[in-house]
C-alpha cells in the first residue's frame, strides 16, 4: 500500500467533507488515522459553520457610491484620480481644501484626491502635504492631533520606502516633512505626560524609523544630506527621552560625514572613547545598547562620522561563539514570493523588517546580507549589485593608519573610499594588517562597498583580485575595470569570464602570478557567498547559507581549509546540495570557535 | 442600494453555498425569470465597465473581503476600510485580469492578501498595541466543545494566536472556501505547503480554544 503523509489524509478528508460524505464516513476509511483525524476535522466543521461576518450596510453602500464614481470616470477614459484612502475622516478637510483652491482660483478639486497618492519626487506631492497640514489645523484635541501627526510621520517613511523600493534617491522634502511632523508630534506629547499610549507608540515609532534611516546614508540625494542628518539626529535624541539616562543630544554636525556600521573587538576604553579595530569612538549615554560592552568582546557599532570624531548611535554585542554577524550572498533571483527567496538553489527567508532597496523579481541580481538563526538563514539587508564589469574582489594588505580623519584606504597599493561597512572582526585596521575589499567603480574613484580585516599574515606585495576580464589593452589584461599585467604565455580567458587572479603589487602595478577561471562566459550562473564555514564534515561545508559541497576534482580551493575561518564560496545548485566550483578561504586561522562535529561527540 | 438598470445580475453562487462547481454562475433577473450566466461572463462585462456587472461583483466580493479582513486585523474600521481599498483597486485593474487557471475570486483575494501585509509592516512600524480582549474570556467551555459551530467572536481571538499563514489558510480553506490550489496562487506558496499549513492551523487552532485538549 502506498505511503501517504497524515496531512495528506487530512486534506483529503476535509475535502470529501465539504463536499458532503460525513465524518464517519471519513473515520471508517481511515481507521489507523481515526483518533487524530477526528479533533481536527471536527473542529474545521466548526469554523466553517461559524456564523459569517457581515459588513455594516451604510459602510458597504457608501465605499459603492466612491467605486461607482471611479468606474464612470474609468469608462470616460480618465487617468487615476481617486484616492485609496477611504476613511471617512479624510472628507472633512478634503472639503476645507477644496474650498481654499476654488477661492485662489485652483482649476479642479479633483487636484486635491490625485495627490494623495503623490510621492515626493512628483509634481502634486506639496499638495499632498498641504492637505495633511489642513487635517491638523481643523483638528482641536491635542492627544488626536498627535496621533495624526504619528501617522503623518508614518506615512512619510511609507513613501521613503517606496522610492528605495523603486531605486530612486531620497529627496529633502520628504525628510523635512518627517522631521516637521515628528517635531510638532513630540511637542504636543511633552505637555501631556499622561498620554502613555502615545508616547508609547511615538517612541516604537521612533525606533523603527531610526533603523530603517540609519541604512539609507548612501541612497540619499547629496543635497539632501543635511536634512537627513538632522532627522536621524533628532529621532535619536527622541529616542533617548525614553531611557533613564541623563538626556544628552546627538548633534546633526556628529552625523555629517556619513553612517557606517564598524564590526570589531574592543580593545579599550578611555573616557568614554573606545578603540574598535584600531577606530577611535566615542561612546556615552547617546549611545543606545552600550551596556555589557567591554574591553575583549566583539560589537558592532552604527557610527556618525562627524568633526568631533565617530560617535556611536547604537552599540551591540556580537557573539563570536557562534558566525560572525554578516555573511553575503549574491546571485541572481531563481524564485520569489512574499517572505522568501531562492538564490543558487538555497531558500532564504526574509525578516519581516527588511526594507529591500530594489523591487525582488525572479531575474534581479541581488545582494543580500544573511544570518544564520535558530529557524534557519534569514536576510536582513537586500539591496541590487550593480554589474560585475563595474565590481571586483581584492585582499592585500594595509598600507598606512586608515583611522584618521582622511577615511581613505590604501589596500595592496589601491586606494578607496570606504562606504558604510567595516568588518574588523578578524584583527584591528592597522598598517600591515590584511584586508578585503568589496570595490565598485564610481566617478573614477574605487569606493570600497565592505571592508573586512582578516585573520591571516601574507607578506607585502602579494594580492588577490577577482572580477570580470573584459578585454585586453597592449601589455595588460582589463579585468573589472582595472589593468594587470600578465606573465609571457599567459592565455588569456574569454571576455566575460569571471577571473581569480594571484597578483604581485608594486606601488600600485600589478602583474599576474597565476590565474584561475571562475566560469565562462557560457557557463551556468553561479551565486557568490562570503561567510564562514561554520563546520566542515567531510566534503560537507556547514555555512550560513547552510551545506555547500566543496569536493575536490569539482571545486578548485584557493588558501587552506580552516574551520571557523571565512571564505568566498561561487555555487550553483547541486544534488540536494549546492555545490562549490570555486573556493578562496580568507583567513589563516579561525575567527570564531570552530562548532563540534557529529565525528567529535561519538 | 438602487439600481436603474433593467435587470440585475446577481452571482448564483453564495457565501454559504460552497459546493464545488466547474465555475461561478450568475443569474439574471428579467421581470419573473432568472437566467445563470457564468461569472466569467460577467466579469467579461465588468471589465467593459458596465455598471451592473461592477455591482454584481462589488456584492458579491465586498462582503467576502471585508470577512476576511476583520478575521485578519479584529477591527471594524480597518476592515472596512481595506475592503473599500481592495474593490477600488479590483475595478482599476480588472482590465488584466486574464484567466489562466487562477479563479476571479482568487485574484481579489491576491489583492487583498498584499494590501493587508503592507498594512501590517505600518501597523508593526507604528508600534500599535493591541488591545483586543485575551483569549481567557473566550476559551470553549464544556458545553460549546459539542455546538456544532464557533462563536465569531471566539474564532477571532483563537485566531490571532497562530501565525500570519496558518490565519491566512483557515480564512481562505474554511470560511472563504477556496480549493489549495487558489490558496497557493493566492498566498504565493506550494499545494503541498498549504497542506503542511492545514494540518499545523488546525492544531494550533484546537490547542489556542481547548488548552491543550488535543
Amino acid at each position: 500500500m502506498r505511503f501517504r503523509s497524515f496531512r495528506s489524509i487530512l486534506d483529503e478528508c476535509v475535502t470529501a467533507i465539504q463536499h458532503g460524505e460525513t465524518l464517519d464516513a471519513c473515520l471508517a476509511r481511515y481507521p489507523r488515522h481515526a483518533a487524530r483525524l477526528k479533533p481536527l476535522l471536527g473542529l474545521a466543521q466548526k469554523v466553517r459553520n461559524t456564523p459569517p461576518i457581515s459588513p455594516r450596510p451604510w459602510a458597504q453602500a457608501t465605499a459603492w457610491n466612491t467605486v461607482r464614481l471611479r468606474a464612470a470616470d474609468l469608462r470616460a477614459g480618465k487617468r487615476r484620480a481617486a484616492s485609496i484612502h477611504m476613511s471617512i475622516g479624510w472628507l472633512k478637510p478634503l472639503a476645507v481644501v477644496f474650498a481654499f483652491l476654488l477661492a485662489v482660483g485652483a482649476t479642479s478639486g479633483v487636484t486635491a484626491f490625485a495627490a494623495q497618492d503623490a510621492l515626493p519626487n512628483e509634481t502634486l506631492y506639496p499638495v499632498k502635504l498641504f492637505t495633511e497640514d489642513v487635517r491638523v489645523w481643523v483638528t482641536y484635541d491635542d492627544s488626536s492631533k498627535a496621533d495624526i501627526l504619528l501617522d503623518q510621520s508614518d506615512e512619510r517613511m511609507d513613501e521613503i520606502e517606496t522610492l528605495v523600493s523603486h531605486g530612486d534617491r531620497i529627496p529633502e522634502n520628504v525628510l523635512a516633512a518627517l522631521q516637521d511632523r515628528n517635531e510638532d508630534a513630540l511637542a504636543i506629547l511633552e505637555d501631556h505626560p499622561e498620554e502613555t499610549v502615545l508616547w508609547a507608540r511615538a517612541l516604537k515609532q521612533s525606533e523603527s524609523q531610526e533603523s530603517v534611516l540609519i541604512d539609507l546614508w548612501d541612497v540619499v540625494q547629496p543635497e539632501a544630506r543635511v536634512e537627513y542628518t538632522e532627522v536621524v539626529a533628532d529621532i535619536h535624541n527622541a529616542r533617548l527621552r525614553g531611557t533613564d539616562a541623563a538626556v544628552a543630544r546627538i548633534e546633526a554636525a556628529d552625523l555629517a560625514g556619513g553612517i557606517r556600521t564598524i564590526t570589531g573587538t574592543v580593545e579599550a576604553a578611555d573616557g568614554g572613547v573606545w578603540t574598535v579595530g584600531g577606530y577611535p569612538i566615542n561612546v556615552d549615554e547617546r549611545t543606545i545598547g552600550a551596556l555589557g560592552i567591554a574591553p575583549g568582546s566583539t560589537a558592532s557599532f552604527t557610527v556618525g562620522n562627524g568633526s568631533r570624531g565617530r560617535y556611536a548611535l547604537f552599540a551591540s554585542l556580537i557573539n563570536t561563539a557562534a558566525a560572525p554577524t554578516d555573511a553575503f550572498v549574491v546571485g541572481k533571483i531563481e524564485e520569489v514570493t512574499k517572505d522568501r527567496v531562492r538564490i543558487g538553489g538555497q531558500w532564504i527567508d526574509l525578516d519581516s523588517d527588511i526594507l529591500p532597496k530594489v523591487p525582488l523579481r525572479k531575474g534581479q541580481t541581488v545582494q543580500i546580507t544573511v544570518n544564520k538563526t535558530n529557524a534557519g538563514t534569514i536576510a536582513s539587508q537586500v539591496s541590487a549589485f550593480a554589474s560585475s564589469s563595474l565590481t571586483f574582489t581584492y585582499e592585500g594588505n594595509i598600507e598606512g593608519d586608515p583611522a584618521d580623519s582622511s577615511e581613505f584606504w590604501t589596500i595592496g597599493g589601491l586606494t578607496f573610499t570606504p562606504s558604510t561597512r567595516l568588518d574588523l572582526t578578524g584583527g584591528a585596521a592597522v598598517d600591515g594588517a590584511r584586508a578585503l575589499v568589496e570595490a565598485t567603480w564610481s566617478g573614477g574613484q574605487l569606493t570600497a562597498q565592505s571592508i573586512t580585516v582578516l585573520n591571516s599574515t601574507v607578506p607585502d606585495g602579494q594580492a588577490y583580485l577577482v572580477g570580470t576580464f573584459e578585454g585586453t589593452r597592449p601589455g595588460f589584461w582589463v579585468v573589472s575595470g582595472h589593468e594587470v599585467a600578465p606573465r609571457n604565455n599567459m592565455e588569456e580567458p574569454e571576455p566575460g569570464s569571471i577571473v581569480a587572479l594571484d597578483v604581485t603589487e608594486d606601488d600600485g602595478a600589478l602583474t599576474i602570478k597565476q590565474f584561475d577561471v571562475i566560469r565562462g562566459p557560457d557557463d551556468e550562473p553561479l551565486s557568490r557567498f562570503t561567510g564562514t564555514a561554520i563546520s566542515i564534515e567531510g566534503t560537507i561545508w556547514n555555512m550560513e547559507i547552510g551545506e555547500v559541497r566543496v569536493a575536490s576534482g569539482a571545486t578548485e580551493v584557493s588558501g587552506r581549509q580552516v574551520v571557523g575561518a571565512r571564505a568566498i564560496v561561487w555555487y550553483g545548485p547541486g544534488d540536494g546540495v549546492s555545490q562549490a566550483t570555486y573556493v578562496h578561504v580568507l583567513d589563516q586561522d579561525p575567527v570564531v570557535q570552530p562548532q563540534a562535529t557529529s565525528a567529535d561527540q561519538q | 442600494m438602487t439600481n436603474a438598470a433593467a435587470w440585475t445580475i446577481r452571482l448564483a453562487e453564495s457565501v454559504e453555498d460552497r459546493k464545488t462547481r466547474p465555475a461561478a454562475a450568475g443569474s439574471i433577473e428579467r421581470g419573473d425569470q432568472t437566467v445563470v450566466i457564468a461569472e466569467w461572463e460577467i466579469v467579461r462585462r465588468a471589465q467593459g465597465f458596465e455598471e451592473d456587472a461592477l455591482q454584481s461583483l462589488y456584492e458579491t466580493y465586498y462582503p467576502k473581503i471585508y470577512s476576511y479582513a476583520f478575521l485578519q486585523m479584529g477591527d471594524v474600521q480597518a476592515a472596512e476600510d481595506l475592503a473599500s481599498d481592495v474593490m477600488l483597486k479590483m475595478i482599476e485593474s480588472i482590465k488584466s485580469y486574464q484567466f489562466k487557471g487562477l479563479p476571479f475570486g482568487a485574484w481579489v483575494f491576491r489583492i487583498a492578501r498584499n494590501r493587508l501585509i503592507d498594512l501590517h509592516r505600518r501597523r508593526k512600524r507604528r508600534g500599535e498595541v493591541d488591545l483586543s480582549e485575551t483569549l481567557a474570556s473566550t476559551l470553549a467551555s464544556p458545553q460549546s466543545m459539542a455546538e456544532r459551530a464557533l462563536e465569531r467572536g471566539q474564532l477571532q481571538v483563537a485566531l490571532k494566536h497562530l501565525t500570519d499563514e496558518q490565519r491566512q489558510v483557515v480564512v481562505l480553506k474554511f470560511i472563504q472556501g477556496f480549493d489549495n490550489r487558489s490558496i497557493g496562487r493566492i498566498m504565493g506558496r506550494s499545494e503541498g505547503a498549504i497542506k503542511s499549513l492545514q494540518h499545523r492551523a488546525l492544531h494550533a487552532l484546537r490547542r489556542v480554544l481547548y488548552q491543550g485538549d488535543v
